[in-house]
This record gives C-alpha cells, structure tokens and sequence, in this order.
C-alpha cells in the first residue's frame, strides 16, 4: 500500500524553500580564491538568492546524484572556470569539477528536465576559448579575478525590478563577511573556509546583512 | 546568450557584432534569513549565534542603514535638526535628548 501521509508543510519548505531562488555556486575550494568566494556569498545574497554549492554535500557514492538533485533545486548556476592551471600536489592535474558540473547544468537544463539558467564566470577574457571551446558563441563574464570584478558581473547578469543592489551594498557584506571570518572558522573547529558548516554560517550571515540592507525598518 | 556574428555584406566586407548580454530578470522575491536558514539546514539557535557574530563585527561607521536603525530604535534620531547645507536629518546623542532638545515624533 503506498504511503498516502500527507507531507507536512515543514517538509515541503525544506524541499522548495517558498518562491526564493537559489543559485547554484561552481566555483574551485582552493585558499587562492578565499576572496572571491566570499565575493560570491556577498553578491549573491546581495540580488536576494540562496548560494547553494557542493560543499554542502558530503563525501560519498551518492555525491554524484546529489549534485545533480542540488542543481535541479536552483533556478541559477554560476560556474566559475577561472582555475584551469594545474595544481601543487603530486599528480599536477587540473581541476575538472567545475566545467564537469557546467556540463551536468547544461545537461539538466537541455533535457528540460529543469527551468534552469546558467552563467559562465572566468578571470580572463577570451580563455575559455581556448580552454573549453564548445562554449564559443557563450557570454562569458569576466571578473578579472578581483572581488569588485564579481559585484560588477553580477550587476551585468542579474536585473531585480525591486531592488539593484550597488556594488557599494555588496562590498559592504563582502567586508562583513571578511570581518566574521575567523570567528565563524573557530566556531566551526576550522581552518578552511571551504566546508559545508563554514559554507552555512557565512551564507547566513550574508543573507542577514543583505536583508537589513533589504529592509531598513525591520 | 548571445553570439558574436560574423557578417558578410554583398560577398565583400566582413565585421563582427559582439551584441550585449542580455541581464536576466529576476522575479522571485528576495530571501529572507528564514529561507537561507532552512534551506541550508541550519537551526534558529545557530541563527541567533550567528547574529551575534554578526552585530560583534558590524561597525557602525561602516552600515550607515544599521547606524540609523539602532538610533532610530532607541529614539535618538532628531528631524528638524539639520546642519548648514545638509537635507538630511543628524544623529543626537542621548545627552542631547536628555536635555531637552526637539526629538522627531
């Protein structure tokens, strides 16, 4: 017999958190871009989204899976393919997840199996190219690797009929961000900001300063 | 997404257009900390830990919207009160309140 219990309103939010969207972060977890990972946070909490990412998910044989459930969650992708060098560690190879996780959106998307929309992110202008060239004929938006070349992109690719946050407002969180972070980091036992505890905190964080920006008399 | 086009005219002359991305429109409303917290799972008790955080590290010079909303909470904010060339009303302090000054309504 099927199970007919009906799904309590709490779990339904948990499963579509209300009509807010979210958006997907594809971005590399290397301390190089501490920086811009935190400008991410900022401006995307700043246009009123929820920054979802895979450091969210656990370590596992299901990961795959549900990267692909947390993509079909977000209505946005940002997919930032500035790391294509190789990396320190023994075996030097690139970093594959990033256009891999582009191409899972992209697969999602074509399927219609979503309403999804995706952005492509680099540091330099015309290396995606080169180094991805099926993308040929994309918009690729450049941020040329600094925090205030995120907020100004993400002026570019987001319009809100509401409210336009201000490179200005989404500094102003980034700097908050950077503020809180080392007390977040020993709040969390870490030393990295790229876990999913950390990742949560200064997603709260953001949204509670981009709200108060939102709203000045709430 | 947009593409640059190359064009040719009568056989002869070739350009390029890069047109201009088109933004996207956003039309869910904005999040509230209630959204971000239950979507990423993390409790009201952690929430209110991380307000803390947060109000040890807001300084009021740098958020002029919480400098004006804590003054205006606590009744410290004086509207008709205004410097020479300045169309904004200032902030009072407490004392000033204290002493009788005109205070907004």
């Amino acid at each position: 017999m099927p199970n007919s219990r009906p799904r309590s309103l709490k779990q339904t939010a948990r499963k579509h958190p209300a009509s807010a969207e979210s958006v997907f972060l594809n971005i590399p977890y290397d301390s190089q871009f501490e920086n811009l990972f935190l400008a991410y946070i900022a401006a995307i909490s700043a246009f009123g989204f929820i920054p979802r990412a895979t450091l969210e998910i656990p370590s596992s044989q299901m990961r795959l899976e549900r990267i692909l459930g947390l993509i079909e969650q977000c209505q946005y992708s940002v997919h930032d393919l500035s790391r294509v060098q190789l990396d320190r560690a023994h075996p030097r190879t690139p970093r594959f997840n990033m256009p891999f996780e582009l191409g899972l959106a992209i697969g999602l998307e074509r399927a219609a199996r979503i309403k999804h929309v995706w952005v492509v992110c680099e540091s330099e202008a015309h290396r995606v190219q080169k180094s991805l060239s099926d993308l040929n004929g994309t918009d690729i938006y450049v941020h040329d690797g600094t925090i205030r070349g995120v907020f100004r992109e993400f002026g570019s690719i987001f319009v809100r009929n509401s409210r336009q946050p201000t490179v200005r407002e989404m500094m102003s969180i980034y700097q908050i961000l950077r503020r809180s972070l080392r007390e977040v980091l020993a709040r969390a036992g870490q030393t990295s900001p790229f876990n999913a505890r950390v990742f949560r905190d200064l997603c709260v964080i953001a949204s509670l300063n981009a709200n108060g920006l939102d709203k000045p008399d709430s | 997404m947009s593409t640059a086009h190359d064009l040719e005219v009568a056989g002869r002359v070739s350009f390029i257009i890069n047109p201009v991305p088109q933004p996207i429109k956003v039309r869910g409303r904005f999040a509230t900390v209630r959204d971000t917290a239950e979507a990423l799972g993390v409790s009201e008790s952690r929430v209110r830990g991380l307000i803390d955080v947060l109000k040890r590290h807001t300084r009021d010079d740098a958020n002029p919207v919480s400098r004006y909303r804590r003054a205006n909470r606590a009744g410290i904010v004086i509207a008709a009160k205004k410097s020479a060339g300045s169309k904004h009303a200032e902030f009072a302090t407490p004392k000033s309140k204290a002493n009788g000054s005109k205070t907004s309504r």
